[in-house]
């Protein structure tokens, strides 16, 4: 903004709507903002233009909040209701109530470091299925299982449904008679917890976008340094807009990364695999390209 | 918070560590907020029920993922507000429909006085006018009470932008409610119709507050 229209020293001349606004909100800093404050000041039209704006603000200070209506109530508890149902229930023993928590960044790790040494069991038992099997089908459809139940969603709780972690479903069966409960989490000195991977087909990752891009953009677990990281998604053709999240996933059943750009209002997740960045100079294997 | 209640975070824990009932006692605490954000996102009711429904699902899913970096209701805010925006943008690059009418209404309290409700009622058609992503910033900053760190945080644009954007909001809300006197005066109310440098509404709240 070079300010052309602006009062740039002349008092007399007023500012237009806009740019008392942008005084209004604080977007105008300095030289400029002192400026017109002088200017508003000794003016009374600017200085009722300013008032307007306040009374505007006041206006919708005062809306009162909308109360959701008993349907949509009702069908939101059915589909949190068909999400639980679709979890199995026994996987995880119950979670003390208050646990004292020194770091909640280390508790949430820990959480998933636990989930993930369950879950690696399971996939475990999974793999030797699909080596059985002579398929890799089968993987695939587990996970398309647990992608179409999260968008439908109102389907009941049946079948290979799990919308979180679809593995995670087959874990008290496929890992036969392993207790869960009895996970130590920090008393595993020397044994390296797996990571824990969100297993997505295309449709849950294009639903998921919106979290996964919520989730703070910042070093993904698995990728050793924010050097490589940069690495991976300087090599990702047809990546534009801004780099929101990445989030180290599984899709269809292979480890990948998901690079998530935001261009503009649009979300975009570039799925590559999990090499991504270990090759200077190698353009990243893009495995699916999700919006 | 009462002792023995637990916080957003440690229900957010709870479920991704397998609580089957934590998730549920979240949505309870805020859901009420997140509908009326939702609502006067979309400004439709069918909309919003299914942007909010999209976004729970994919707070479900993803809760894993969360980091802690922000609060909780700042990042379930961020999921129902991108969720319905999102939906938005879909149906309009499905077909350029015109919000149905029926809108505001929904939004109107009965039990109040009918003028105080026709203030009121004014108030949400006028915010109705607005583009979905400066009225996304004026309902969370002036109508929720987010600050312009938090609804930057939510909305995962820069503060400026929130400024800006609440700024040209502001500006056009006082024109459509009838705040400025004279309305004829040359330079004092007219919106910049695009000769200013840096005017148009779409580009400058895109860039505008941060590139100073």
């Amino acid at each position: 903004m070079t300010g052309d229209e602006r009062p740039d020293g002349r008092s007399g001349r007023h500012a237009d709507l806009d740019t008392l606004a942008d005084l209004h909100a604080g977007v105008l800093e300095g030289a400029e903002a002192a400026r017109l404050r002088e200017h508003v000041a000794g003016c009374r039209r600017c200085a009722e233009v300013l008032q307007a704006l306040d009374a505007v603000q006041g206006q919708l200070r005062s809306l009162p909040a909308p109360a959701m209506p008993p349907a949509v109530a009702a069908r939101l508890d059915a589909t949190l209701a068909d999400l639980r149902s679709d979890r199995p229930a026994s996987t995880a023993p119950p979670v003390p109530p208050v646990p004292p928590v020194p770091d909640p960044e280390d508790e949430l790790v820990l959480a998933r470091a636990r989930r993930g040494r369950r879950l690696s069991r399971a996939i475990g038992a999974a793999a030797a299925a699909v080596v059985l099997l002579a398929t890799g089908g089968a993987v695939a459809s587990i996970v398309r299982g647990g992608g179409a139940s999260t968008t439908a969603s109102s389907g009941a709780g049946s079948a290979a449904s799990a919308p979180v972690q679809p593995e995670e479903q087959s874990a008290p069966k496929a890992a036969g008679g392993g207790s869960f409960g009895n996970d130590s989490v920090g008393g595993a000195p020397g044994v390296a917890p797996q990571p824990v991977l969100p297993a997505y087909d295309q449709a849950s990752l294009r639903a998921a976008l919106p979290a996964i891009a919520a989730g703070n953009a910042r070093l993904a677990a698995g990728m050793a340094d924010p050097s490589r990281q940069a690495a991976c998604a300087g090599s990702i053709p047809g990546a534009t807009g801004s780099l929101r999240a990445v989030e180290h996933i599984s899709y269809l059943g292979r480890p990948a990364y998901v690079f998530v750009y935001a261009d503009g209002a649009r979300l975009t997740g570039h799925v590559v695999t999990e090499a991504c960045g270990t090759t200077a100079g190698q353009a990243a294997t893009v495995l699916a390209t999700v919006s | 918070m009462t002792a023995g209640e637990r916080s957003d975070a440690d229900l957010l824990r709870a479920h991704v560590a397998g609580d089957a009932s934590a998730f549920e006692e979240l949505v309870r605490r805020h859901r009420d907020r997140l509908w009326a954000v939702a609502l006067r996102t979309t400004r439709h009711r069918e909309e919003a029920a299914d942007g909010l429904q999209d976004a729970l699902i994919s707070a479900y899913k993803a809760a894993g993922s969360f980091r802690g970096d922000s609060a909780v209701t700042t990042w379930l805010h961020r999921i129902v507000v991108n969720a319905c925006l999102d939906r938005m943008r879909r149906r309009q690059s499905r077909a350029t429909l015109q919000l149905p009418e029926d809108g505001p209404h929904e939004l109107a309290d009965t039990r109040d006085r009918v003028a105080e409700q026709d203030t009121r009622m004014v108030v949400e058609e006028a915010l109705g006018q607005l583009p979905a992503e400066q009225r996304a910033a004026i309902v969370l900053v002036d109508v929720e009470g987010w600050s312009v760190a938090e609804a930057a945080a939510i909305l995962g644009v820069p503060e400026g932008t929130i400024k800006s954007r609440c700024a040209r909001g502001r500006a056009r809300l006082a024109v459509m409610l009838g705040h400025l006197r004279n309305p004829g005066a040359p330079a004092a109310v007219a919106p910049r119709t695009g000769s200013g440098p840096g005017s148009a509404s779409g580009s400058a709240s895109g860039s505008g507050g941060e590139a100073r």
